[in-house]
């Protein structure tokens, strides 16, 4: 579904870097480093490139976008080693997109990602990691001292991902974001692997709570709802994802969900009647983008917003 | 317009060659009255194949504009033409949706032009030559004369017989995307955008196999779906037998949260009327769901540079193929807005509607624009 590169990243103006340039002003704006489709460049020879220049450790934000260039098969893995290798020259390093990379240029589930465990430690000043595609990403186990937001994009976010990113060791984690697609991209997370989080045993300041594009909503919607996790979050976000009025009824019927400030359900499959009391809940209710089922074959289709 | 005295005599008598109560011939013939011009008389073009003298007649003085319109889809003139292609009429059996190795009727159009050509006088100027038209209907041959001439295009892969050759191919080339249109056509009708991951195989097109018609046959169906793996294999494999270009899929600039590319007129060299094609995925044709939008919102967006960089490489193909009148090339801007990159050249593009350029139509502006073509391509001595 992304269709649309960012136009701003952490408080900036997103900008792409070129080869070849000779300055770049780091207050300014966010520099993006992709590949054209006809380019010879690739993306760790442009962070080179960028990191060389006079004044570039202050930078704090980085974009990757479309890195795979002529390499068919080419993985997040070599931008990954060039971040960590030039990490010295990106003391200042806050927040970091790995994968600006739209719909045309390739699908969210065909973006073959790699082992992120490195950057952990080359970039102990992380406060904003977003990646997007879960194909052979692993998070690993790792301590992000300063983190406060992880945001995880994909059609569908394997299990082990999951784990990882609930076991992060991210005291200051306020905006959690996970996409959990569907099992036919390799979302085999369930309710149950979330346990513990709804348990309110992780992320003490944990303040956003978005399991976006899910394909079992409606559990989820129950798992969540009544869980001691809600006292502490002012922002559910459940968007994205094949809710109908069972999970909805579950949200309905929590105190918790009531004095929630926002509650994001948009893309959802939800009845007239059940949308205009989830709208006298309390919180501000964004219902948008309600949706048909398809139907084929005689089965019904509710599907997520994003699983390619 | 004024001076329409001189015009007059530039350009009458105007014939449309083309088809009888259509959009294009209609609209064309409007835009002349409104210029103050008489209609233009349409000859079919199956009338014509029939008996070619009923051309030359309408320019009893031996002067005058013959514009030559699209054929359309009409299976009679779908017959005539491919008759008088050398094809044989039993090949045309499937109804107007089938998808075919158009080779045949470009042959037939070719021949028709060029048929034309020699009825009618020498003293009457001809908007499109049969060797440009055949030209861009040939979409890997107008691929290869605008990268011979350094304009930007996608790379092309290699002829690729089967699924599995243009695998090999793409895997040669690093490509993992790649757009596969049948050579001869026009619009979307069997062109497929495809990937091939590591994980899986997913195709979008409007083209699919209808139950009983045979694993060889394909049906433009209007509406764009996703095939994956099998199915995606086999609607490839066929796309590809019946003769395809394929070239690299290269990623459009994104507005309003999709794709985008431009379909841009150049009449007489110079670019006139542009649409903005939106879509939601690869293939951007309006009559596939596509939305209109209006160029300005791209042009707004893109460096300044950037966008006088298209509009001059689009008056470089019409220096480059001077013979159409007119030509509407589709164009996009890369991901980024720093390049732009031609898909397509469109003999007879100019049915772009609700859109004007120095307040005229497509076709008003022609009308506009037809006396000093014809005065600037006619030969010393010819002039009336």
């Amino acid at each position: 579904m992304p269709y649309e590169n960012l136009t701003t990243f952490f408080g900036k103006p997103v900008e792409d870097f070129q080869n070849g340039m000779e300055a770049w002003d780091f207050e300014r704006a966010v520099p993006r480093f992709r590949v054209a489709y006809d380019s010879e460049d690739s993306v760790p020879a442009m962070l080179g490139s960028y990191a060389a220049l006079p004044g570039a450790e202050a930078t704090d934000a980085l974009v990757i976008g479309y890195w795979q260039g002529d390499d068919s098969e080419g993985t997040s893995q070599a931008v990954v080693e060039a971040l960590v290798s030039y990490a010295e020259r990106f003391p200042n390093l806050r927040a970091l997109f790995l994968g600006d990379i739209v719909s045309e240029e390739n699908e969210i589930s065909w973006i073959n990602q790699s082992d992120l465990s490195a950057l952990w430690p080359a970039f102990p000043q992380l406060e904003h990691m977003q990646v997007r595609g879960a194909t052979g990403l692993a998070l690993g186990r790792f301590e992000a001292p300063r983190l406060t937001a992880l945001i995880v994009e994909s059609g569908g976010l394997p299990r082990r991902v999951v784990g990882e990113a609930l076991a992060a060791g991210a005291p200051e984690l306020r905006h959690l974001e996970l996409w959990l697609g569907t099992d036919e991209y390799g979302g085999d997370s369930t309710p149950a692997d979330f346990a513990d989080l709804f348990d309110g045993r992780l992320f003490p300041k944990l303040n956003t709570l978005a399991l976006r594009d899910c394909a079992y909503a409606d559990d989820l919607a129950a798992a969540v709802a009544a869980a001691p996790v809600l006292e502490r979050v002012s922002t559910l976000d459940l968007s994205l994802g094949n809710l109908t009025d069972a999970g909805a009824e579950a949200l309905i019927a929590s105190p918790a969900v009531a004095k929630l400030s926002r509650l994001d359900l948009h893309h959802h499959f939800l009845t007239e009647a059940t949308m205009t009391r989830l709208a006298a809940l309390g919180p501000a209710v964004d219902l948008s983008e309600q949706q048909e089922p398809d139907e084929y074959a005689g089965e019904i289709y509710r599907n997520i917003a994003v699983s390619e | 317009m004024t001076g329409a005295g001189d015009s007059l005599t530039g350009i009458a008598p105007c014939v449309i060659l083309g088809v009888a109560g259509d959009e294009r011939t209609e609209g064309f013939s409007a835009a002349l009255v409104r210029a103050g011009h008489p209609p233009a008389p349409v000859l079919d073009y199956g009338r014509f194949i029939e008996a070619p003298d009923r051309l030359s007649a309408l320019f009893p003085e031996g002067r005058g504009l013959l514009r030559i319109d699209s054929p359309g889809g009409d299976p009679g003139i779908r017959r005539a033409l491919l008759r008088l292609g050398g094809e044989d009429d039993a090949e045309d059996a499937g109804g107007a949706t089938r998808l075919r190795p158009d080779h045949g009727l470009q042959r037939g159009l070719t021949a028709a032009l060029q048929l034309a050509r020699r009825v009618v006088p020498p003293g009457v100027a001809l908007t499109h030559e049969a060797e440009t038209v055949a030209l861009f209907y040939d979409k890997r041959a107008c691929h290869a004369a605008m990268a011979a001439h350094g304009l930007p295009v996608p790379r092309a892969l290699p002829p690729a017989g089967s699924f599995d050759a243009l695998v090999e191919a793409m895997r040669a080339a690093g490509l993992t995307r790649v757009f596969v249109k049948p050579r001869f056509g026009s619009g979307a009708a069997g062109i497929a955008a495809l990937t091939v991951a590591r994980d899986g195989i997913v195709a979008d097109s409007a083209a699919e196999h209808v139950p009983g018609a045979g694993p060889g046959v394909l049906h433009h169906s209007h509406r764009l779906r996703r095939y994956r793996g099998a199915e995606a294999v086999a609607l490839i494999d066929t796309i590809l037998a019946q003769d395809a270009h394929v070239e690299q899929w290269v990623p459009k600039a994104a507005l309003d949260g999709g794709p985008c590319d431009l379909r841009v007129l150049v009449v007489d060299g110079e670019p006139a009327h542009s649409v903005l094609r939106k879509a939601r995925g690869p293939i951007t044709n309006l009559d596939l769901g596509g939305r209109r939008g209006e160029a300005d919102a791209l042009r707004a967006l893109a460096p300044p540079a950037v966008w006088e960089a298209m509009r001059a490489d689009c008056r470089r193909f019409a220096r480059l193929f001077p013979q159409p009148f007119h030509v509407a090339l589709d164009v996009a801007l890369t991901v980024g807005l720093r390049r732009h990159v031609f898909f397509e050249a469109n003999a007879f593009g100019d049915l772009i509607r609700r859109v004007r350029h120095e307040g005229l139509d497509p076709y008003e502006w022609q009308v506009a624009r037809l006396p000093g073509w014809i005065a600037a391509r006619r030969p010393v001595g010819l002039a009336a």
